[in-house]
Order: C-alpha cells, then structure tokens, then sequence
C-alpha cells in the first residue's frame, strides 16, 4: 500500500516537473521567434549537389546538410520550433531506453535537451557572423542519432559490443563528435573488460585514422571532435558558446554511468527517485536561464531588419517611436524609414539620434556591416556598395535568403538581369522562397541611386560613417531626395560649413515646401553660433525661436552652477531631447 | 538466356528513362541551350558537350547528333544531357576534320518541340591533357575556401592540388612551364607565405621571395621555355571601389618593377630598364625563343594621385640572353595602347612564335573586372594586332593561354553572368583564323555552373596529371624553413 502511493507520488513528481520544463521551453522559444527566423534568413542552404558535396567533403557534414535544410522551416518559426520540439521529444524517449532509465529517472534526459536548447539561443550578435552550416538542427540530429546508436547497441547481447564500438568508429564521416560520444556512452554502460579497453583505444584514434585516410585536405581542428561546435572568425572566437556541447558531453557521460550504477541497485531505485524529476526540470531552467542571451534591442533590431526587408515602412518607424533607446542600426533603418515615410527632417531627432552600443557581452567586432548594411546602402542608392557588402558577408557566412535576396534586388536594380535570374532561380529552389520576386526599386532609390557621380573610394569597417560622410558631402546634387539626405546628415556631423551648403541646395530643390522643424533648429543654432558671411535668410517659426532661446538659458544656468556636462545632459534630457540642440550638444559621438 | 534476360532489362530500364517523342512541333530556329555550344569547335578529346535548355520551363530534353558517315549519339534527360563517355569520344574520333550535326527536342508544358538543328565542328588538332585553375567565391577583400585544383579535359574528373583548408592563408599564381608540370611555380600568401617551386620534377621547395633589394614578394611567374629562369614582377597593389559604375572596383598598382629568377644560381636577376621608378613594369613573359621578355609598361601616376583612369600601359619588350641572364639595353614599344588611351594586360606568346594574345581594357591592369575587357591577337611576323571576334563577347574577356600545341587558347570570361568568370576554349588556326568558343564542359553544367559561388581564376594548360601532393605540400608551407632568393648585381651595358 505505502510503496504503491510511494509511486503515485513519484509520478506526480515527474509529470508536474517534466509539464513544467515543457511550458518554459515553449516560453523560451516564444520569446526567441525572431530569433530563430533570423536563424533561416541568415542561414546557407543552396539546392543542388554543389552544396552537398561540399559538406560532405568534411566529416559530420550530412548531418549539417541535413540541418541546414531543416533551417528554412524556420520561416515560419512555429514550423522550425515544431520540428526542433519533435526532435528532443524524440530524444527523451530514446534517451530513456538507450540508458534504461526507468520511471523518474527517466527525467534525467531533461539535462540533454536542456543543452541543446542553450545552444540555440544563446548566441547572440555570433548570429551574423557565425560560420557553422546547419547549426539549427544538426547537434540536435547528431545527438539523437547517437542515442539511437546506443538503445540498438544496449538492445543487442554484451558480446557484440566490440561490433559496435567498430560501428561507432565507421559512422565517424557521418556522426563526427557523437559517434565518439556513442562509444564512450556504450564503454560506460557496462562493466569494463577487454572489449571496452579497444573500444577505448578508438576512442582515441578514430579521428586521427579518418584524417589520413578521408580528410587529409582537412583542417586538422576540422577532422578532430569533427561537428563539435567551435565559434571562430578571423577576429573572433567563443569558448562561452561551446559550454551547452560540453556540458551536453559530459551530462551524457554521467547519465551512462548512473545507468551502470543504477542497474545494480534495482531495489534502492523507487526509493530515491523522487527528486529527480524536479531536480533536472530545476537545473535544465536555471541552466537555459543564465546563459539565455536575453536583450530587448537584439531582438527589436530582428523585427527591425525584417519589416525594413519587406519594404514595411510604417511598422519600422511604429518600433522606433516605441524603442526609446534604439542601436546604430535600428537608428539608420528608422532614418531610412522616415525618407519613405515623409517627414526625415520633422521627427527624426524626436526619435532618437544617435543610437546606442549593442549588448556586446564578448566584446564582437560586430556593427551595422555584419547586421544589416547591405540594406541600408541597397536602400540609400549605392548599389556597388550594397552587393559588394553581401558578397563579403555572404563569403564568410554563406550565401543565406538575406543575401541572396539583397543581391537578387541589387542586381534588379543594376539591371543586371542574368545575375537577379540566377538568384532568384537558386532562392525559388528555397522551400519557401518559390514565388519570391524582388520587390521593384522605388522611386526614391532609384532616385538617390541616379544622383551620385562615381567616385572611387571604399567602406571599411565603419560603415556608418562612410554613409554620414558621403551624404553630408554629396550637396552638388540635382535630386530632392538626395538634398534632403546631404541636408540630414550635415546635421548629423554638426558641421557648420556643410550645413550651410546642404541648406542652400535644399531650399533651391524644394521651393515650396514647409521649412522643416529640425532643420529650422539646426539653422537658428548656427546662425546664433556659426553663421556665414552672407547668410540665407529664412523665416522661422516664433515658437522654435523662442524654444531655442529657453534651451540656451536652461544650460546656461546649469553651467554657471557647475555641473559637469553628463550631469546637464541628464537633467536637460527629458525636455530637451526631442530637439536637434539636444543632439548637438550633448547626443552626438564618435561613430 | 542470360543475355536475352540483360537485353530485356535494358530495354526496360531505358523505356522508362527514355520517352518516345511524339508529335513534335518543328521549330524553325535553333535552340536555345545551356551552355551555348552552337558552331563551336572542339577538339577530338574533349569531354562531352552536356547540356541544358537554356530555360528551366523543360520538362525533357533529348538530342541526337550525327555525322556524315551515318552514326549517331542519342541522349535524353530531365534537365540535361549526359552523352555516354566513351560514345562520344568514339563519335569525335570518326569525325576529325568534320561537323556533327545536333538535333535538340525539348518537351514543355505543351508538348515536344524539335529545333533547327545546330553544328559543331570537331577539328583535328588535340587540346591538353587538362587545365589547372583557382575556385573561389568572389569577395573582394573577404575569403573564405579556395584551392587550386587540375581538371582532365577528356573527362569530368577534378582534384584538388591544394586547398587553404589545410594552412591559414590563400593560394595563387599556379604556373607551369609551356603547361609541364615537372616545372611548377604555386604562391601561398598569409601567415605562411611561401612561393612552392618544382623543377625537373624535384622535391618541393618554400621559397622567400622577398628580397632587400626589391620591391616586395614576386608574383605572375612566366617559366624560360629552357626551365632554367622564371620571370616575375613584384608589384605594391591596392584596391578601391566605385560608387557608381558598372565596373565596381580597381585593382591598381602604386609601383612595380620586372625581374627573372634563375633557378640554377638561386639568383634574381634585375635591370635598370625594368625597375624605373617613373614606369610600372609588370606581366613579363618569355617569348617562344626565350631570347626576350614581352611585358606591360605604363608611366607611372606622380604620388597620392588617383586619376586611375589616367594608367595606360603598353606592350613592351626587351631582349633577354638566356646564356648569360642578361637584358638588351632597349627597351622596344609593339603595341602602342597608350596612345589610343587603352591599356594592355596579360600578353601571352604562342609557344609557336606566331601570335601573341593579350587584353585590351579601357584603362589599369586588372581587366578582370572590366567590362569592355577583349581579347586581341597580335601577329608577330606582320606587328598587326585585331581583335578575337570571333572570342570576344559583351562582357569581360581576360586571362588566357595557349596549349602546348598553340592551337587553343583557354581563357577567363564573364559573359554567362557578368559576374562568374568561367573557362572558354578557342581554335586558333595557322593562320590566326578564331572558332567559336566553347565553355569547359561538365557533367550537369546547369547544377555545376549556376548552383555555386565559385570563379575560376588563372586558367593553365597542362600536359599530363601535375602529380601534386596536396599533403606533402601543406606540411612544406605549414614549416616555417623557406629558402631565400638572392640577388645578382646589375650587369651595365
């Protein structure tokens, strides 16, 4: 009777606990879904055997094909979620048996799955510089491949394992790093004897082996631990990102020898079981929980991107009067989405100018040119720039649906019409790119793109700055669209001398428009402070004029107290921070 | 009884690969297929011709070509053609000297359709054993995988001579004497930067090429047809790009000089005339003879000046004494280009001595990315230069070289996309006359050419298999032993 309820307890236990783990992955995936559809924008998959034959060419590499295709459902976030969501619940049940976990213990699996979906959210900025193909899925795969390997070997009689442990050593080219594992995972599971010392001893050779014998055009860091994650560029690298594989390594390892220990101890099990579901949903949340790469602008800047991508307009300014502390880049598309929208010299610095640094816990070399460049400059006209910016992201990277979207649009836009077939032939091969069609250029791109003469000159890392130095300079223009542009960032640079030509080339292009708010500050301030010899006149509105005045004699009394200029700023923000004086003074760095 | 059963099976297998074509339409214009390889002229040992409808609406394709003598070669495909290996070679033997005749059905939404048929013609003479070239995806200052690999041109086979897989760094400037691989020359740049020389199928060796007394490492090797020297230039290179022009970005020099290696006295050897400061000296090459150095010369642009457009360079040539690795004392201008406001790039003599290739772009030395770049010929009995019509294209046309046996020039263009630089073969007779080009043929040439990122770079005859041991020559670079070049004194005239 007591052990019956002992049980009933237990249950309880590991329902609630294993009900409680899946609501919070659900919630965990909820709040990533822009994260995982920036997963397959920024993702390579090309159809065709090129592709495959390439990652075939390295060990694991099936399974990161096999990953990367699985990538596009992401798309639709719900789908890719789905898929992902099957595939650990596919790894609970055949972690269970492939280590014989009876009952609660049973939610020991909980550990793995928690690791795995560490990994993918985890990553933050690395999203747009990471070079792993499949990423997604492919450690997912790998690892229920493995777990499959293992409940086939435990399935089948002790003396077969040597068998098996050359199995593990054959299926190296296809499983990488889990065939390693599946060996130590089945060496573990028993107690040790002969066969256990040779599967030990490929354990240590396999890589070495497939190297001289498959991969001997390999990397060696490629072929040894092959498919083990490692985050590394040129100028970058992470050892932070490869915990969740490490850890899922070793929880593996000490599920294995539980198993061993636990198949011994048969009567003591239902006894001490009852934490363990509790336990392990606990350790998996707080796990996910702490290295869960968790930052409102990273994931606004996504939806940013993607409303921009769509030419969706509204909604990009609609996030930027939300966003009260927006990134460089969300500041260029909300600047970008203001000249589509109207009203680029209205409201502007209202929203914000400029932008604040990205959350950059590892210190990246990351900016506006690995997140979203390409569709800045596609959208301020310079093309030549736009598709060279994709093919050197794409070249590191992987040639993704952003790119090859970008491209396809630069290409239209260049009327280079072989190159935007060729891209859109390979996107519509895209499981869900079939009909997609490059938007047509508007007429304000096409018109900006028209009004540059060629120069000769290079973007370099800072490409924000080479946007504000080209427009302010590109005053000699015949295009309303490109003097509002010179006119803009002329105040962007606070470069009196600039302004004076932009302002010029501004009213001479548009006669009869509305004198803009922002620009009538910026035109009181530098006739105050910085006027020319023979200055424009123009009339202004009483009310800005009169602003004005208020603004100087408020800063004027804090430096007379003393204040050091951070102190003003902070004082002076909350009524003053909708004005181009504001920026001027106190808002304005060193891009 | 068996072979009754293999024939049934057979049969049965190609009755459902192989549809009948029924009712087709006659069109009364030839197709339009992918790659274009209507009139071409190829050679008897060319790998098949596969290839595509140039549209992606077909459903099937099916061919037949047949030649004067009755025989015939059928193949059909969903998406491309796949001749059998072995038929097609039989085929092209028949027909030396001769045109074959292709019938191209293709069936649509609306049902088969049978074009005007095309010819091609197979001429006599032999091409290579195969091509080396560079894979890479093109970036402009961004690289991810590249190698340099060999291809056969009888067949599909490509290997890999070395991938930058295998060290940090990138590879370049493969370069074999009259397409020998017993004489390879092969740069690797990065941190472990190396010029990999073979000679007379010797061992491998690093090189450093940079010397005190130059002006950096040296780079576009020309082998001495005697395989005692290599010329090279050394050249400080830059790039910018244009904001708004269909030609995006320049490779420029800021200086260059001329120099020959001579392999046998580990010595460089320079002249005064080949490294003025006031001219850039770059892409030397030996003549057939070898008793002179054909080479691009352009007055230099006076310091910070960036009026690129402004660089003009010249064919030049100076004489060369292989005996004594000496240089003439005059330095003679055969193609003028400078005065037509053009500029010459990658001259290349024809191992015969009858002509000289060469690209003529509007300005600069890197015609690669030149839209209005074209093939010349120059005959060098008359000193008349015309362009390669017959080769050219809308797009850029640009490397090149000749086969060993002079008669086929492989050279570099962008006309599939403007943007992918690809293979092309030409027939050059004796008398200069240019056939029609054909681009290197592949087994599925819509996958292999439109489904990668990839340029090749550098096209190089070869004469047989390089026997490059991609493994051995890794740990070469990955060593940090590399052999320093000397440096012999000017010899004043």
């Amino acid at each position: 009777m007591e052990v019956k309820k002992r049980n009933k307890v237990s249950a309880v236990f590991l329902y609630v606990s294993l009900l409680a783990f899946i609501l919070f992955v659900v919630y965990t995936l909820h709040i990533n879904k822009e994260v995982l559809y920036t997963a397959h924008d920024r993702s390579e998959f090309i159809f065709g055997a090129p592709f495959f034959h390439t990652l075939l060419s390295k060990p694991f590499g099936l399974m990161q094909y096999v990953g990367a295709w699985l990538t596009q459902l992401f798309y639709h976030p719900a789908l890719g979620t789905s898929a992902l969501v099957a595939i650990w619940t596919l790894v609970f049940l055949v972690g269970a048996k492939a280590f014989r976990l009876k009952g609660n213990a049973s939610a020991l699996m909980l550990l793995p799955i928690a690791c795995l979906l560490t990994s993918i959210i985890d990553l933050g900025y690395w999203i747009y510089i990471f070079t792993i193909r499949g990423y997604w899925f492919s450690q997912s795969l790998g690892y229920l491949a493995m777990l499959l390997l293992l409940w086939a070997a435990r399935c089948t009689p002790r003396k077969w394992h040597l068998a098996w442990y050359l199995l593990g050593f054959c299926f190296y080219p296809l499983l990488g790093w889990f065939a390693l594992l599946f060996v130590l995972c089945l060496m573990l599971t028993e107690k040790p004897t002969w066969r256990e010392l040779i599967g030990l001893v490929l354990l240590v050779i396999t890589a070495g082996i497939w190297r001289t014998l498959l991969y001997s055009n390999q990397n060696p860091d490629d072929v040894m631990m092959a498919g083990f994650p490692r985050f590394v560029t040129p100028v970058d690298s992470s050892g932070q990102l490869s915990i969740p594989f490490w850890v899922l390594g070793a929880v593996s390892v000490l599920i294995a020898l539980y198993s061993w220990f636990m198949s011994k101890r048969e009567a003591t099990q239902t006894k001490l079981m009852w934490f363990v579901p509790v336990l392990s949903a606990i350790v998996g949340i707080v796990f996910i929980s702490s290295l869960m790469f968790r930052n409102q602008n990273y994931i606004d800047e996504m939806r940013m991107i993607r409303h921009a991508e769509a030419d969706n307009w509204q909604e990009v300014v609609h996030m930027a009067e939300v966003n009260k502390q927006p990134t460089q880049t969300m500041v260029m598309l909300k600047n970008i989405a203001l000249m589509n929208e109207g009203g680029l010299l209205d409201r502007s610095f209202k929203l914000g100018n400029p932008g604040v640094d990205i959350y950059n816990p590892d210190s990246l070399h990351i900016g506006l040119l690995n997140i979203a460049s390409p569709l800045v400059y596609y959208n301020y006209g310079k093309m030549n720039y736009a598709i060279r910016l994709c093919y050197e992201n794409a070249v590191a990277t992987g040639f993704s649906p952003f790119y090859m979207k970008m491209l396809s649009r630069c290409a239209c836009a260049t009327g280079e019409k072989k190159l935007a077939k060729r891209y859109n032939t390979l996107l519509h091969h895209n499981m869900f790119y079939s009909n997609w069609q490059p938007t047509p250029i508007t007429k304000t791109v096409s018109e900006l793109q028209n009004s540059f003469t060629d120069e000769l000159n290079g973007v370099e890392n800072n490409s924000e700055r080479f946007i504000i130095d080209s427009f302010s300079h590109s005053t000699d223009t015949v295009s309303k669209a490109a003097s509002e542009q010179a006119l803009f960032y002329s105040m962007i640079r606070c470069d009196s001398g600039r302004f004076w030509a932009a302002l010029r080339k501004y009213v001479k292009m548009n006669p009869d428009a509305k004198f803009p708010l922002h620009a009538q500050e910026a035109y009181i301030m530098y006739m105050d402070k910085s006027p020319e010899e023979k200055p424009i006149m123009l009339p202004v509105e009483q009310a800005v004029y009169d602003r004005y005045k208020k603004f100087w004699e408020t800063l004027e009394s804090f430096v007379k107290r003393g204040l050091k200029p951070e102190e003003i700023s902070a004082k002076m923000r909350n009524q003053w921070k909708d004005t181009y004086w504001y920026y001027n003074i106190f808002g304005r760095k060193a891009i | 009884m068996k072979k009754i059963l293999y024939t049934l099976l057979s049969l049965l297998l190609f009755s459902a690969c192989s549809e009948t074509i029924s009712d087709a339409r006659q069109e009364t214009v030839p197709p339009q297929i992918y790659p274009d390889y209507l009139g071409v002229t190829i050679p008897t040992n060319v790998a098949p011709l596969n290839f595509c409808m140039a549209d992606e609406a077909a459903l099937r394709i099916d061919a037949v070509i047949t030649d004067s003598h009755g025989h015939n070669l059928h193949s059909q495909g969903r998406e491309s053609l796949k001749f059998n290996l072995n038929d097609w070679h039989t085929l092209l033997s028949q027909n030396c000297g001769d045109s074959l005749s292709v019938t191209v059905s293709a069936k649509y939404d609306d049902g088969w359709h049978t074009y005007r048929p095309f010819t091609i013609y197979v001429s006599p003479d032999s091409i290579d054993y195969g091509i080396c070239y560079r894979l890479i995806e093109p970036g402009y200052e961004v690289w991810s995988k590249m190698g340099i690999y060999e291809r056969n041109l009888s067949s599909f086979d490509e290997r890999a001579l070395i991938e930058n897989t295998q060290f940090e760094g990138c590879v370049n400037c493969h370069s074999f004497n009259r397409g020998n691989p017993a004489d390879m020359s092969l740069h690797i740049r990065g941190s472990h930067g190396a010029t990999l020389l073979r000679h007379n199928d010797s061992p491998l060796t690093a090189f450093n090429t940079k010397t005190s007394k130059t002006l950096g490492f040296c780079v576009y090797p020309y082998w001495h047809p005697s395989g005692r020297y290599i010329a090279y230039s050394t050249n400080a290179t830059s790039q910018l790009f244009h904001s708004a022009n269909g030609n995006r970005i320049e490779v420029f020099d800021t200086a260059s000089d001329l120099l020959v290696y001579d392999i046998d006295t580990n010595e460089l050897l320079l002249s005064p005339l080949l490294g003025q400061d006031s001219i850039y000296e770059t892409f030397p090459v030996f003549s057939a003879d070898g008793r002179s150095l054909y080479y691009c010369a352009a007055r230099a642009l006076p310091e910070g000046s960036h009026q690129l457009d402004s660089i003009h360079y010249s064919l030049c040539r100076i004489d060369f004494d292989p005996s004594t690795g000496t240089f003439g004392s005059r330095i003679d201008t055969i193609v003028n280009a400078a005065a037509r406001h053009k500029s010459v790039s990658f001259p290349r003599p024809s191992y015969d001595g009858r002509f000289l290739c060469y690209t003529l772009s509007d300005y600069g030395q890197f015609s690669i990315w030149h839209h209005e770049a074209d093939l010349y010929l120059l005959d060098l009995s008359t000193g008349e230069s015309r362009p390669m019509t017959g080769a050219n294209s809308d797009d850029t046309e640009s490397f090149h070289n000749w086969s060993s046996n002079s008669r086929w020039l492989v050279f570099s263009s962008r006309r599939d996309d403007g943007l992918f630089t690809r293979p092309y073969f030409c027939h050059i007779d004796a008398k200069g006359v240019v056939g029609r080009p054909f681009m290197l043929p592949q087994r599925n040439p819509r996958r292999f050419y439109r489904n990668r990122f990839l340029s090749f770079n550098v096209p190089e005859f070869i004469i047989g298999p390089t026997r490059f041991n991609g493994h051995k020559a890794s740990r070469i670079i990955n060593d940090d032993y590399r052999k320093e070049f000397g440096v012999r004194k000017y010899v004043e005239h």
